[in-house]
């Protein structure tokens, strides 16, 4: 596929399209975010007939779905850590919107929302944007997830990830920041060494389920984590974010715990962890730090609380 | 939830056209910045202390119940 690759900053197709300049995937001299469709799309609502012909061992099926673009900002150059709280809330109710109405598509089991930064993680445009991929099944990551959940729940009557919230908080050394109503904490089953975890600490199924008090909540602990990642490492720090949310279709539909996850690949400023051997031919993951001695060192560097941020 | 029936935020106005491609696209647009009721949700009176930013701030300054970014006295 002829993707777009690394283009110069005045040939971006993320930025708005200015005034005798070449046409970008904004019609538009500004904008605050915009959401479109992907041009090169792994799932798509009128997909194509498959090319090859399915078996029982290797079946095939149409890749139905939604794959959609978000961008975070008509500026090129920075990052979602450089925005105002006030910004990441007006991003946080534009996913809030996406889960709702992709998920309320008949097909749609599972709504996605992530971003990958920065060239280490394989970042081809450095305009800042994430993405959703609306999935016509449960992930196989999330599948295992809520089949936990909902093994824990049926043993005790309690969500798996609320007894994680209340184990880490009771703990408290792996906790990096805490909010009113979020909890950030590197958790005990981490698999990078700065993966970090931002939980609702209340059961929230979902983006739908916060209040404007919530969604103000939210956005200034994603600031700060990601702030906290920039200053410790001393560059913008490069990340995977997915966002865990309750399937909107399917057997575990309307279960699940909200929560937002960062991977970043970083080791240390100049060694990244790679998906070696162990990790990728056994998929299991040697990670050879203490989660609570990374934490340590996030909750230590600055800003250490939501109240020293910036707005 | 009935996702179908989830409320869209009052102060976000959602522009959707379509390219010359025919794939859609989507202005968020917020505040100050024109933004328009596309949603059900109905607004709170606003009741803040003259010249208090209520933004992400303690409930007990602004309505007693939620916030609202631009309500009655609030800076926006």
């Amino acid at each position: 596929m002829d993707r777009t690759y690394k283009p110069p900053k005045d040939f971006c197709p993320l930025c708005p399209t200015r005034p005798g300049a070449f046409p970008t995937e904004v019609p538009a001299e500004d904008y605050e975010i915009v959401v479109f469709q992907n041009k090169f799309p792994s799932l798509q609502p009128e997909p194509p007939v498959p090319d090859v012909v399915g078996t029982d061992i290797s079946p095939v099926d149409v890749a139905k779905g939604e794959c959609e673009v978000v961008l975070y900002s008509p500026r090129h150059d920075g990052t979602l850590a450089d925005e105002s709280v006030e910004h990441i809330r007006n991003l946080i109710q534009v996913w809030k919107d996406r889960y709702r109405e992709l998920g309320s598509r008949e097909e749609i089991q599972y709504v996605l929302i992530f971003e990958n930064k920065g060239e280490a993680v394989g970042v081809t445009l450095h305009h800042p944007h994430g993405q959703i991929y609306a999935f016509p099944f449960v992930p196989p990551v999330q599948e295992k997830e809520l089949s936990a959940i909902r093994a824990h729940g049926e043993k005790t009557g309690r969500c798996l990830i609320c007894d994680i919230v209340r184990e880490e908080e009771a703990d408290g050394s792996r906790i990096v920041a805490e909010t009113d109503s979020f909890l950030a904490v590197i958790p005990f089953y981490a698999r990078y060494p700065y993966e970090v975890h931002v939980f609702a600490k209340e059961h929230k199924n979902s983006l739908i389920e916060l209040d404007e008090i919530l969604e103000w909540d939210l956005a200034r602990m994603l600031k700060l984590v990601m702030v906290k990642y920039d200053n410790l490492f001393g560059f913008s720090l490069p990340y995977m974010m997915t966002m865990h949310q309750a399937p909107t279709g399917g057997k575990y539909r309307g279960e699940g715990h909200l929560r937002i996850e960062f991977y970043p690949l970083h080791r240390s400023a100049n060694r990244l962890k790679y998906l070696a051997g162990c990790e990728s031919g056994a998929g299991t993951f040697i990670n050879d730090s203490a989660p609570e001695a990374k934490a340590l060192e996030l909750r230590e560097a600055g800003p250490k609380t939501v109240e020293e941020i910036d707005d | 939830m009935e996702l179908s029936k989830a409320k869209v935020p009052l102060d976000m106005e959602k522009e959707k056209i379509t390219k010359d491609d025919g794939r859609y696209l989507i202005y968020y647009r917020f505040g100050s910045k024109g933004a328009g009721n596309i949603g059900t949700e109905q607004p709170d009176e606003g009741n803040c202390p003259p010249g208090e930013d209520c933004r992400g701030k303690t409930t007990s300054n602004c309505h007693g119940q939620s916030q609202r970014k631009g309500c009655g006295n609030c800076q926006s």
